[in-house]
Parts: C-alpha cells; sequence; structure tokens
C-alpha cells in the first residue's frame, strides 16, 4: 500500500516526536502503579473501574498542560516555577516533588525485591544488586541506550489484557462498573480511591514529561504531534491499568482470595498455567528497574534545574556534583528502606502511591496557575474544559484527603 | 537622590518589599522591581516600580527619591513630593526590569563559560546612584534568599565550614531571555559574540533546544555558524530541527559541505529532505553526494570543496586563483592537478609552488606519487594513512580515479577525538 505522500510526511514527523508521552505512560505502570490496581482488582472486584475511567480523562489533561507548557516555553516545570515565583515557592515544591518520589523510589526497590523473591532470590542480595545496577546505568550514560529495551519489555503488560480475556469475566457487569460511579465513606476505600488517582496521575510526571519534551525541542508548529503521542500515552497507562483491575477482579476477588504477597498478585496471570508467577515477576522486575532508573533521574533534573545547578548525565560527576548526588542519594535511600529486616513490600508500594495522591492537588494547583498565566503562556493558555478537568481534579482530590482526614478524626 | 544611603553594596532582593513612602511620611506601596537603563559597563538604576494594595503597579523615575532612609523597622525610600503629585513615568525601549528579567533567571557567564542561575543582583552606590556590578550566583547567595544571614553565618561556622560564595561582574553577565532580546531592538548577546566561536558553542551546549535556537539567531551569521559547527552532533541536529526551515537553510548552505551533511545525517529523513529542497541547488548537490557515503568512511568524512587545477596552468595563473578562492574551500595547502575527466594525476603544495618560478607549469612541479584513500576507507585507515605520510589532507579517489573529495586531518580528529576519551573514560572506572 502506498500512502500519500502528505500522510507519509506527517507519520515520519510523529515518529520523530513521539516518546516522552508514550515513556512517561510506560514509567507510570512501576511497582507501585501494579501493586494498586492488583489491590483495587482483589479488594473491591470491578468496582472501582469508574474511578479508572474518569481518572484516565483527567491524567490526559494533565499531561496534555505540561507538554503545552514545555513546548510554548521551552523550560521544564521546575525552572518555570522559580522563576514566576521565585526561591521559595520553588524550593517547597521540590521538597514536595523530593519527599513523593523518595517514597516512589523505595516502591521501586520493592517492587524489584518482590520480584526476585519470585525467582527464589533472597532480598540482601538482590536489593543492593538492583542499586548497583541503577546507578551504573546512569552514572556511565548507559540509560538513553537501555531505555528502549525497557520500553520494549514494556509490552509484557499485554499479557493483562490477555489474561483478562482469558478469565472470561462478565463482561456487561464490567462495562456497567467501569461507566456507572459509586461511592463508599469508609477509611480504606478513601485510601484505596486516592491511592489509584495518585498512581494514576503522580506528582513526578508533570516535572519528567514537561523536561523530556523541552530536551526535544519541538516546536509550536509541531505540537499537535507531541499532543497526540501524550494522548496516546495517557490511553495506553489507562488501558493497561483497566485490564490489570479486571484480571485481578476475575481471578482474585471474585474468589475472595487477597494479596498479601506478590505471588497472591501473580494469580491475575493464572490463565498462563505455571509460567503465570514468571511472567508477573518479569514484567514487576521490568517495571521497578525502569522506574528506579527514571524516578530518581526526573528529580535530580527537576532540582537542579530550578536550583541553577549542573545537570546532565553526559557529564561526569564531578563536574554535576549535585545532580549525581541527588540521583545517587535517592537510590541509597531506596535501597536501604527495604533492606530492613522483613519490611513489608506490597503495603511499602501501596502507601507510596497514596502519598502521591495527597501531594498531587499541591503540584496540580501550581501548574494550572502557570498555564493559565498569559504572560508566560500566551494565546495558548487553557480552555475552560481543561481547566474544568484540572481544577476539578485539584478539588476532588483535597475533598477526599479532607474526607479520609475526618475518618480518621472521628 | 544626592544624598549617599548607608549601604553602598547592596542587593536586589535586599531593597524588594521595603516601604516607599512620600514627602509627608505616607506610604505609598512597597518596592516591587528596580529598572535599570542599558549603556556602559555598568547598568544604572533609572527607575523604581511600586506595588500598591488594590492598585496598579506605579512606575516612577529614581530621581524622585529623596533618600533611603534607615528606620527602626527597617529601610524605606523616601520620594521628594506628596502622593498626590507624583508623576507616573513608563519604561523606554533600552531599559528593563531586574527582578522581572534577571533575578532567578539563567544567564551565560561568558568568562567561565557556562551558564548559571541568578539568585540576586548587587547593586553599588557610584555617581550618586546605584549600578548593578554583579550577579550573585552558587550556594550562599542560594540560602541567603531562604534564611537570615545571621543564622546561616552561626550554623557554617559550628559546622566549621565556609559556604563558597559565587560573584560574577556585570561585565561577564550576558542575560539569556529578557524583554530586551525578545524585542529585538538593539543589539543583543554582545559580550557572548565577541567570544571565540568554540567557546560560544561550549556555553550553547549547556541551554535548552529553544533558547539555542534563539541566541543563535541573534548572532551575526558567520559567527552563529562558526559556534554551531563546533557543539556536539547531537546538539546540532537539535538546533537546526528548532530553526525556521529558511533559517536553518541558510546556516547549512553556509557550513563546509561535509559539516552540513554530517547535521543532516543526525536528522529526521523527512526533515533532511525538507531542507535540501529549500537549499540553493548547487550546494543542496554537494551535500546529497557526501550524504550517500557511510559516517565513519573517507567518503562520510571528506568535503567537496578542494582546489583543482589543470596541468598546463602556470605557477602566476594558479596563484592568481587561489587567492580569489581561498575563502571558501577548508584548506588551500594541497593542489590536485586533474585532467579534462577529473582523474588525478598528480597532487602540488603550497610550498611547492611558492618555491617554483612562476612561469613553471603545474605537471613539472607535481608530485605524480600520489597518495589516496577510497570512499569506503574506514576512519582507521584514514587517520593511519595521513600519520604515516606526514599530510595533511588525503584525496578520496573512486575506482575509475576520479577525485570526488578530500578528508582534512581536522574533520579526522573531530571524529577520533571522542573515541580515544570514551576508551580513556572507561578504562578509569573500571
Amino acid at each position: 500500500m502506498r500512502l500519500p505522500q502528505q500522510y507519509k510526511r506527517r507519520l515520519l514527523i510523529f515518529l520523530s516526536i513521539m516518546g516522552p508521552g508514550i515513556i512517561t505512560a510506560s514509567v507510570d505502570q512501576d511497582a507501585g502503579g501494579i501493586a494498586t490496581y492488583s489491590l483495587a482488582g482483589a479488594k473491591y472486584g470491578y468496582s472501582l473501574l469508574w474511578a479508572l475511567f474518569f481518572t484516565g480523562i483527567s491524567l490526559a489533561v494533565v499531561q496534555e498542560m505540561g507538554s503545552r507548557m514545555g513546548v510554548v516555553t521551552g523550560k521544564g516545570l521546575g525552572e518555570l516555577i522559580r522563576e514566576r515565583y521565585g526561591v521559595r515557592a520553588a524550593v517547597s515544591i521540590l521538597a514536595i516533588l523530593v519527599l513523593a518520589n523518595l517514597a516512589n523510589t523505595i516502591a521501586e526497590f520493592a517492587g524489584a525485591a518482590a520480584a526476585f523473591e519470585i525467582f527464589g532470590i533472597p532480598r540482601f542480595v538482590s536489593v543492593p544488586l538492583t542499586a548497583l545496577f541503577v546507578s551504573w546505568l546512569v552514572v556511565q550514560g548507559t540509560y538513553a541506550r537501555v531505555e528502549r529495551v525497557f520500553l520494549i519489555a514494556s509490552a509484557l503488560y499485554l499479557l493483562y489484557v490477555i489474561s483478562a480475556f482469558l478469565g472470561n469475566p462478565p463482561w456487561g457487569e464490567v462495562l456497567r462498573q467501569t461507566i456507572r460511579p459509586t461511592f463508599q465513606m469508609d477509611r480504606d476505600y478513601l485510601i484505596m480511591l486516592i491511592t489509584l488517582v495518585g498512581t494514576t496521575i503522580a506528582p513526578w510526571m508533570q516535572f519528567y514529561l514537561q523536561s523530556s519534551i523541552v530536551d526535544k525541542g519541538i516546536r509550536w508548529k509541531d505540537y499537535k504531534y507531541a499532543r497526540l503521542d501524550v494522548i496516546i500515552g495517557a490511553f495506553l497507562a489507562t488501558g493497561v491499568a483497566y485490564f490489570i483491575i479486571v484480571a485481578c477482579g476475575t481471578a482474585l476477588h471474585a474468589k475472595g482470595i487477597p494479596i498479601n504477597t506478590a505471588a497472591d498478585a501473580a494469580r491475575a496471570l493464572e490463565p498462563f498455567g505455571r509460567y503465570s508467577s514468571v511472567l508477573f515477576a518479569l514484567a514487576l522486575l521490568n517495571a521497578s528497574i525502569f522506574s528506579a532508573a527514571v524516578l530518581p533521574l526526573s528529580t535530580a533534573y527537576a532540582a537542579c534545574e530550578a536550583l541553577g545547578w549542573e545537570t546532565g548525565v553526559d557529564r561526569r560527576p564531578k563536574e554535576a556534583p549535585g545532580f549525581f548526588t541527588i540521583y545517587l542519594v535517592m537510590i541509597g535511600i531506596g535501597a536501604l528502606t527495604i533492606l530492613w529486616p522483613n519490611i513489608p513490600l506490597i503495603p511499602i508500594m501501596f502507601f507510596s502511591q497514596t502519598l502521591n495522591g495527597i501531594l498531587l492537588p499541591f503540584t496540580l494547583v501550581i501548574v494550572l496557575q502557570l498555564v493559565n498565566d498569559r504572560e508566560i503562556m500566551g494565546e495558548a493558555v487553557n480552555t475552560p474544559l481543561l481547566n474544568l478537568i484540572g481544577w476539578g481534579t485539584a478539588f476532588l482530590m483535597s475533598v477526599l484527603t479532607i474526607l479520609l482526614l475526618i475518618t480518621f478524626i472521628f | 537622590m544626592e544624598k549617599e544611603p548607608a549601604q553602598r553594596i547592596t542587593s536586589l532582593t535586599h531593597l524588594q518589599s521595603r516601604p516607599v513612602v512620600d514627602s509627608r511620611g505616607r506610604e505609598v506601596g512597597k518596592l516591587k522591581d528596580l529598572v535599570v537603563l542599558f549603556g556602559g559597563m555598568y547598568p544604572r538604576v533609572s527607575k523604581l516600580s511600586i506595588a500598591r494594595a488594590g492598585e496598579t503597579d506605579l512606575l516612577l523615575s529614581w530621581e524622585a527619591v529623596v533618600e533611603i532612609a534607615e528606620t527602626p523597622t527597617g529601610l524605606a525610600f523616601v520620594l521628594d513630593r506628596p502622593q498626590e503629585e507624583l508623576t507616573p513615568t513608563d519604561l523606554r525601549g533600552d531599559e528593563m526590569a531586574l527582578g522581572r528579567n534577571i533575578l532567578d533567571k539563567k544567564i551565560m557567564d561568558t568568562h567561565h563559560r557556562r551558564v548559571v542561575r541568578v539568585n540576586n543582583v548587587q547593586l553599588e552606590w557610584r555617581d550618586q546612584g546605584y549600578h548593578v556590578v554583579a550577579v550573585l550566583a552558587g550556594i550562599h547567595s542560594l540560602l541567603r534568599r531562604l534564611l537570615p544571614e545571621q543564622f546561616l553565618l552561626r550554623t557554617a561556622a559550628s559546622f566549621g565550614v565556609e559556604i563558597p560564595r559565587e560573584v560574577i561582574p556585570w561585565e561577564h553577565v550576558e542575560p539569556i531571555e529578557t524583554e530586551l532580546t525578545r524585542a529585538r531592538k538593539q543589539a543583543v548577546y554582545t559580550k557572548l559574540a565577541q567570544l571565540h566561536p568554540a567557546d560560544i558553542a561550549d556555553i550553547m551546549e549547556e541551554l535548552n533546544p529553544s533558547e539555542r535556537a534563539a541566541v543563535l539567531e541573534a548572532l551575526e551569521p558567520e559567527t552563529a555558524v562558526e559556534a554551531l559547527t563546533e557543539t556536539e552532533p547531537e546538539v546540532q541536529a537539535g538546533v537546526i530541527q528548532m530553526l525556521e526551515t529558511e533559517k536553518a537553510s541558510d546556516m547549512l548552505e553556509m557550513m563546509e559541505p561535509d559539516e552540513a551533511a554530517d547535521i543532516l545525517g543526525d536528522l529526521p529523513q523527512a526533515k533532511a529532505r525538507e531542507l535540501l529542497q529549500e537549499m540553493e541547488p548547487s550546494e543542496a548537490e554537494d551535500v546529497a553526494e557526501l550524504l550517500e557515503h557511510e559516517e565513519d568512511t573517507a567518503g562520510g568524512l571528506m568535503t567537496t570543496e578542494y582546489v583543482a587545477f589543470p596541468p598546463e596552468a602556470t605557477v602566476v595563473q594558479t596563484l592568481e586563483k587561489l587567492r580569489a578562492m581561498a575563502n571558501e574551500v577548508e584548506t588551500i595547502y594541497y593542489l590536485y592537478v586533474t585532467d579534462p575527466s577529473d582523474r588525478v594525476i598528480g597532487v602540488a603544495s603550497l610550498r611547492e609552488l611558492m618555491m617554483a618560478r612562476t612561469e613553471q607549469r603545474l605537471d613539472e612541479i607535481m608530485t605524480t606519487q600520489l597518495i589516496t584513500v577510497k570512499p569506503e576507507a574506514s576512519l582507521r585507515v584514514v587517520a593511519e594513512t595521513l600519520s604515516k605520510y606526514n599530510l595533511t589532507a588525503l584525496p578520496v579517489i573512486d575506482t575509475e580515479g576520479k577525485i570526488e573529495g578530500i578528508v582534512t586531518v581536522d574533520d579526522v580528529l573531530d571524529d577520533l577525538i571522542p573515541m580515544i576519551w570514551k576508551r580513556r573514560a572507561a578504562k578509569k572506572y573500571l
């Protein structure tokens, strides 16, 4: 088939621009993500699918804002906050980001440890090895070359899609739950809801996506391609989450099996028989290591950009001391936490995402203010619909957090 | 204001948000920003912007300030007339506000050839006015914005450390993006333009892609092209993609064809084709030819701009022509003698040409023992040949003996050095 010249050209431009949105979406499905979606399916069956549906829309909107800001300003989010609101605001937001990302990095090491345990490798061996491997990737500058490997390995998530279908769930019921909101006013449910949103729309993603867009150097003229990339990414991320929940809902919730360890979560891939736990471990391991490399990296980038320190994986540690210190300290803390004797892995992966959800409104509000600032964005400010979804997300997440606090007080 | 303030040296953030009072002592608002006038080595503070509660900001001429008074609650700016008689003014084309354009923004430090973020702007009292003398970067000025000075000093002292201060004198400060660079009403990046293109390239590598494009577009075309060719290949490709097609193709035309081909080779195919179409046909042809060769072979390294003369040309004719084309080609040190079908029959060096008598023909002075390489020869073979015969350039000859181009030693070095460094770095870490 011969494509008309014009379409071929457009396709080529898209292929050269795509990447940031899809990579961000892929890193989004990290250890914390897999744990949260698995727990959501195992505990609540299909009844949280509606929340995921709306979170997916919100994810696309939030990510689109970030990529638009990156293209219009040519600056990272950390830089913009510093330039617009000064040092104090920048440092406060960075503190939030570092806190959330530290929790996430710990979760990635928990994920790697859990995956290795399925292979029978104890964590006091696997965790230091993972830490060394991830540090080596970045300090040696090999990360850019292996990024593609991680990305291709993310195709392992397709297993969940196949598994969900093979499990033969009641599709009518599944679809009904997808569009019909339900709600429970109890603590566990609220935590699950906040965590589900927090793992899908994490604060780090806004920083990471915007920086990647800036580094790619995309012109406003070609922005529509970048937007398509981001929307495809959001769609894929939500799609994967959807099928994890459906698969777990069928394999675990329907049979009343709770998830206490990674081996329990692996049962969602039961249709693959005796390979299920190995496949699950591989998917979890890839997700954990990929994200354990990217999260500290994006934190270090954001902090150094805003503070004006040297950045870049292509520099030697001596040339960019602040950058490498932040990166390695995050890896170190992440690994050491998991080496604490008998620390429970699944709860760590889960509650790190709860923290993401609680902190999300802080970064989201700043993003919304910046993206509506005509001095920065010119004509490219948000449309009313985007604002409604953006502010709505920040508002609802704050309300959920306050409700959660109330359940703790009374 | 004639009276010298108590603090001769101060900083922008130290003055910001101090109260501004009128001649009757009523508060007008708080100091929001200081405006400086460009020109001279140290820009002079010419206006002040005042934030007023519930009203728009007020811009006043600096002459309206009679005194910076030390009150029990801190500094205060005292104006020369009552609030009702104040006359607001406007920003001129060569003025800009420091807080909006310099503070917290990135600047290029032309002395250390790096990019830093400004934590504060240092002001000094000279000739009855404040002037910008330096910007502050580094940890000390950063912490100073977050914490009180006393606390900082005490903490540092108790740990026995000294927090390093970084002061960048204004003569080395080149702002990256300001209202002035955006408006382009006057020459911008004048300090940057004085650097060697290789140094400009070093600084550019530290910028974001969009900033690189903005800086390049503002520089003189020749400087811009030279600086661009000195940057890393990924940076070159990125910048070319960020520029408007027309601007980008103009820059490519001004480059040596081999440099242009290297950049186009790193671009997505569609983009490379678009740029080639936009270029002058003759230049585009040279570049397109080079693009067909593998990158790390003689064909990929060579340039198609070399000097060739017919065997019957005399020394005096040759010298005449050389003078005219010396600017265009990469090297004039070797003259290739070619027959009508472009086959190389000999080579003469510039030295041999100078030593010969003016009426001698080229075929009398040329060397017929030619050292050449084939287009598919590897970088290694090219480098070894250059070094073995002590040459600075080699002709690239196809199977019929026709000359396709020449590889010069600097093109080879550009590609060899990163390889050597990588090997060294690997040894160091293993």
